[in-house]
């Protein structure tokens, strides 16, 4: 089975134990204010338009056919131009994000950096967008790397029906999953999605004996306060197999990739969460006697 | 001894010491730029003499400068006896440089000279004229050979010899040795023993110095270390040394003495070089630890010369002791530029290993580096050497690694320009008629990659027939095994092993050509050969031009992914250049050539050399540094990915293809993340890699990098967890990485 995938990140430092290769699932089903990889969202391939590599040589010029094309293949940019999507914008600066991928081909690409697994750690880990919603991919990936002996781990927003956590769940060797916030109603707001389910997923894998890390990406605005830290730390503090609680501090670095997909941002003026407000937040959680770290 | 503890401020602690020494070094780099302008390359702690001090050298050749024997000896001697000397009273240790003899033996350069010298196939200066190799210049320029002719230094002399024997016992065996040879050797011995005396002249006209400072001084602390100053100068002028005090102060004359004759910056095992002396001084409670780190501090101040830490010793035994960590310590007191490698192999201290990669980042100056025991060791062993000799091959130099007393290397200073050789191949397939096919180009590629091999090992053996004649090694000779014995300079007969190194720049250049014409031309007939050619010599002019280079520069690049067409051509390529270099070794059996792959400062001039070339790189750009990918090999700049390349096209013979890796510090931002990029080293040895150098980019940097991005095409930035091009980035996305470093320091 193919999955649809918009980027292979090797040697990422971030995303679980480890040297790990970070594989991003394309499509989503929240709809998070903040969200650094707009790219991932959409679930099917789309055109990316970087301004800055255009070498005006004219191939993606809007021609006749261009009004057969389809919708998947025409970018209007920022100046209203249309620019039809041929596959031959040697520049790269027309790119359609959005590659099928078999579970071979990520296994292929991933096997080349074993050594730095073993060494280190580390392995493989699935994110997106919300790889769940690619379950048989993901699955069958995740079995290929786990036959490999290669160490597993997926991101998640835990949205998931419970039957495709059961099926993901054997071949995991961690779960990666965000709490946002606890208020339903404000996590709603921000993400378009309520966090009921999230919750109670996040119980139910708690008494499941694997391994998971928590995170909370803090948003100004939405969750940069003691109080919503504090209940987020309140609600997992007592969850056996809790590895850590992370604290990712906003940053506006998908500002760039929401103009190259012609998308609207909103939170292209927040400010920066400051290292001292980070750590503030962070002793906040250290309170509830639960290890927390930032980044 | 001092405490550590003691209140800081005026009290005379060892950390106000290095401070009151590290204010004089600043005083002494300030009046340096603005006495001699800026400086465009390191100079290793040299101090600049009083204005209006002036020596000249004797001239001793018609063409107005000095060679051989007599012409350096003389000139070394009168230089050691007019120059300056230099005694701190907050200092450890006296002694300073304020002169290269090798650089003011013409002091008719100009900058552009200057700069010339620095460019392939071109000497200045330095070379004997009575030594002329007219008949190998148009080699040199055709394939654009570094060909070290005249080159000095760049090999290591064995310090521990030193240090036994101290300069008494130096001058003993070259008398020894004098009574022994006839005639034929009066000059050779004559001039090493004038060179003796120049150096122990300079230590006494700084014992005189000392007793001159002693007769002002009233402080008592100042005092007391000048009167321990002048008992250990006044001891080691004639004795070896027994304390480690004595030991550093002997060291840093002989350091000092090589780098004022000819700049040689080649250390040694620095921890296995004082232990003894730490132990015994420890157990004799004559020294702390804080004393220790002090002194060595002040040895590591004097002059950056290239050290190694831990490694196996020749029984495998890993050498960390306690002096290996106070060195870094040493270091950490010091805070300035040093060069220390740490030598990772398996049974590598991890204690040592981990507080390396942390100072690194901490430090962000570049050091310690990391080098690979296993492929090190391997490779040595591939050119018939034992295990315990391989071990003994330390990194005493900037991509080098040397037998310190025993080998004559001319490490780092001899290279061919890989994608020079290229340009003739392609050249020469369209010129001569043959079918136009990537066998054909690889023919022709073979063909001229032989004969610059030849050359240049033409040229390396030109340059040990007459380099004595024109630099003899005067100073490094005294404390090698064999020249003082056979009364022979280190460049003529008088080393053990002649292991002379070779080492191929561009090679990403020609891999990615290769690769990009199998697959726009020969697999999918984008292009035809005829345009290709068109293109490249029109360096692919106009919109469709661009067109064209972007269409070549994206096919599969080196670095890329393991195995694809442009890693198998590196493969290829690679061994093709060991093949061609240790074919050498049976028209020169007296030698052995080893194969290497390092461009370093070069990269810039080699890459002006060299026409618009296949993969899509334009007219006179810049070739790869040493074995690395050229920038953007992968969107994500994977370093795992760069690792796996440079393992691959290693060439295997016990020199080095380094990693060079730049970095954000902040990469390294936890103690997870620090033993993430321990594992990173340890893994990139496993996999055959030699050395790793990493810099770490500072903000200053970055900023710099924003404003010209081209300035820096390797800088790797962290984003979010993941690493990429800083230059790849676009310039809004470049702003708020700045940004991100301004909210940082707290200006936004
Ligand atoms: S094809 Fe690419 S480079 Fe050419 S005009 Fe379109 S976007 Fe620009």
């Amino acid at each position: 089975m193919n999955g649809l995938v918009t980027d292979i990140q090797r040697f990422s430092l971030h995303d679980g134990p480890g040297i790990r290769t970070t594989v991003f699932c394309k499509g989503c089903n929240m709809r998070c204010a903040w969200c650094h990889n707009p790219e991932t969202i959409n679930r099917r391939p789309q055109l990316q338009f970087f301004e800055s590599r255009c070498i005006q040589c004219g191939n993606c010029k809007e021609d006749c056919d261009t009004a057969s094309a389809s919708a998947e293949d025409v970018f209007t940019d920022s100046t209203g131009k249309r620019r039809h999507y041929r596959g031959n914008c040697q520049a790269r600066a027309l790119v359609k994000v959005g590659r099928r991928l078999s579970a071979e081909d990520v296994l292929r690409e991933a096997e080349q950096d074993r050594a730095f697994y073993d060494r280190s750690g580390g392995g493989v880990t699935l994110s997106g967008g919300e790889a769940s919603l690619q379950h048989g991919f993901v699955r069958e990936t995740l079995t290929l790397l786990r036959e490999r002996g290669i160490h597993t781990a997926i991101e998640t927003n835990l949205t998931a029906p419970r039957d495709q956590l059961k099926y993901l769940l054997p071949e995991l060797d961690l779960v990666i999953f965000d709490i946002k916030c606890i208020d339903a109603a404000l996590h709603r707001e921000w993400t378009g999605v309520g966090n009921e389910r999230i919750l109670d997923n996040a119980h139910w894998l708690a008494g499941q004996g694997k391994p998971f890390i928590v995170r909370t990406p803090i948003i100004p605005g939405f969750n940069d306060d003691e109080a919503s830290i504090g209940a987020v730390a309140d609600f997992i503090k007592d969850f056996a197999n809790l590895s850590y609680y992370e604290l990712l501090a906003f940053n506006p670095l998908g500002a760039d990739k929401y103009r190259c997909l012609g998308m609207n941002y909103r939170l292209k003026d927040a400010p920066l969460i400051s290292r001292e407000k980070l750590q503030c937040l962070a002793d906040v959680a250290g309170q509830r006697g639960i290890e927390v770290r930032t980044a | 001894m001092q405490s550590q503890n003691s209140t800081e401020a005026s009290a005379f602690t060892y950390r106000f010491r290095m401070r009151k020494l590290m204010e004089k070094k600043m005083a002494v780099t300030q009046e340096k730029i603005d006495r001699e302008g800026g400086m465009d390359e390191g100079d290793y702690g040299r101090h600049v003499a009083p204005e209006g001090f002036r020596w000249d050298f004797i001239p001793n050749h018609a063409d107005g400068s000095f060679y051989g024997y007599m012409g350096w000896a003389v000139n070394f001697e009168s230089l050691l006896a007019s120059q300056p000397v230099y005694v701190n009273p907050y200092d450890a240790l006296a002694g300073q440089t304020f002169f290269y003899l090798s650089k003011m033996k013409s002091p008719q350069l100009t900058e552009e000279d200057i700069r010339a010298r620095r460019t392939p196939g071109v000497v200045g200066h330095i070379w004997n004229p009575d030594f002329d190799y007219s008949h190998l210049k148009p080699f040199h320029r055709k394939y654009h050979i570094v060909h070290g002719i005249g080159n000095d230094a760049h090999y290591a002399s064995d310090l521990q010899m030193g240090l036994e024997l101290g300069w008494g016992g130096i001058l003993d065996k070259l008398h020894r040795f004098q009574k022994q040879h006839g005639r034929d050797k009066a000059l050779f011995y004559e001039c090493e023993i004038r060179t003796v005396h120049a150096i122990q002249h300079w230590i006494r006209r700084t014992i005189d110095e000392i007793d001159r400072r002693l007769e002002a001084e009233a402080d008592p602390d100042l005092r007391a270390n000048l009167e321990a100053m002048r008992e250990v100068n006044a001891w080691i002028v004639e004795q070896p040394p027994r304390t480690l005090r004595e030991a550093c102060q002997w060291l840093a004359w002989f350091v000092l003495a090589k780098r004022t004759y000819n700049r040689c910056g080649a250390g040694g095992q620095l921890d296995e070089l004082l232990r003894p002396y730490y132990e015994r001084d420890l157990k004799e409670g004559r020294i702390d630890d804080d004393e220790a780190v002090f002194t060595i501090a002040c040895l590591l101040l004097i002059d950056a010369q290239y050290y190694q830490l831990a490694g196996p010793g020749s029984d495998g035994q890993d050498m960390t002791s306690r002096i290996s960590h106070l060195i870094l310590d040493a270091a950490e007191l010091m805070d300035g530029p040093c060069n220390l490698t740490i030598r990772v192999h398996d049974g590598l201290d991890q204690a040592l290993f981990r507080r390396g990669v942390e100072l690194l980042f901490k430090y962000r100056k570049g050091w310690p580096r990391f080098s690979g025991d296993q492929a090190l060791v391997d490779g040595f062993m591939r050119c018939g050497y034992s295990k315990e000799l391989a071990r003994k091959r330390i990194a005493v130099g900037c991509n080098w690694m040397s037998l310190p007393g025993l080998e004559y290397t001319l490490n780092d200073v001899v290279k061919i320009n890989l994608a020079k050789v290229f340009e003739v191949a392609l050249d020469d397939l369209y010129q001569s008629g043959d079918t136009h096919s990537i066998d054909s180009l690889w023919a022709h590629f073979i063909e001229h990659l032989q004969i610059a091999a030849e050359k240049t090992a033409d040229g390396n053996d030109f340059h040990l027939r007459h380099q004595a004649h024109n630099e003899p090694e005067l100073v490094t000779n005294l404390l090698c095994h064999g020249p003082v014995e056979k009364g022979l300079d280190m460049t003529a007969g008088g080393a053990q092993y002649y292991n002379l190194a070779i080492d191929g720049a561009g090679i990403a250049v020609v891999a990615d050509s290769f690769a990009a014409i199998q697959q726009r031309v020969v697999e999918q007939g984008a292009l035809t050969w005829k345009d290709l050619r068109w293109y490249l010599e029109n360096d692919f002019p106009g919109s469709e031009g661009e067109q064209v280079r972007l269409l070549l520069h994206n096919s599969e690049r080196y670095g890329q992914d393991s195995g694809n067409r442009a890693e198998q051509w590196a493969v290829k390529v690679s061994r093709a250049f060991s093949k061609a270099v240790r074919d050498q070794n049976q028209r020169y059996p007296d030698y052995n050539f080893i194969p290497g792959l390092f461009s370093w400062a070069n990269t810039l001039e080699f890459g002006d050399a060299v026409g618009a070339t296949p993969n899509g790189r334009r007219a006179h750009e810049p070739v790869n540094h040493g074995a690395n990918p050229l920038p953007g090999f992968r969107d994500d700049g994977a370093v795992t990915a760069m690792v796996n390349a440079i393992a691959a096209v290693q060439p295997g013979y016990g020199n080095t293809a380094p990693v060079q890796l730049e970095l954000d510090p902040n990469i390294a931002d936890s103690p997870e993340a620090v033993a993430k990029i321990q594992a990173l080293i340890q893994t990139m040895f496993d996999l055959g890699c030699t050395l790793l150098n990493i810099n770490l980019i500072d903000e200053e940097r970055i900023l710099e990098a924003h404003k010209d991005p081209s300035k820096f095409p390797d800088l790797v930035v962290r984003v979010t967890g993941f690493t990429s091009y800083f230059s790849m980035l676009s310039p809004r996305f470049r702003q708020l990485i700045v940004d991100r470093i301004l909210s940082r320091r707290g200006t936004l």
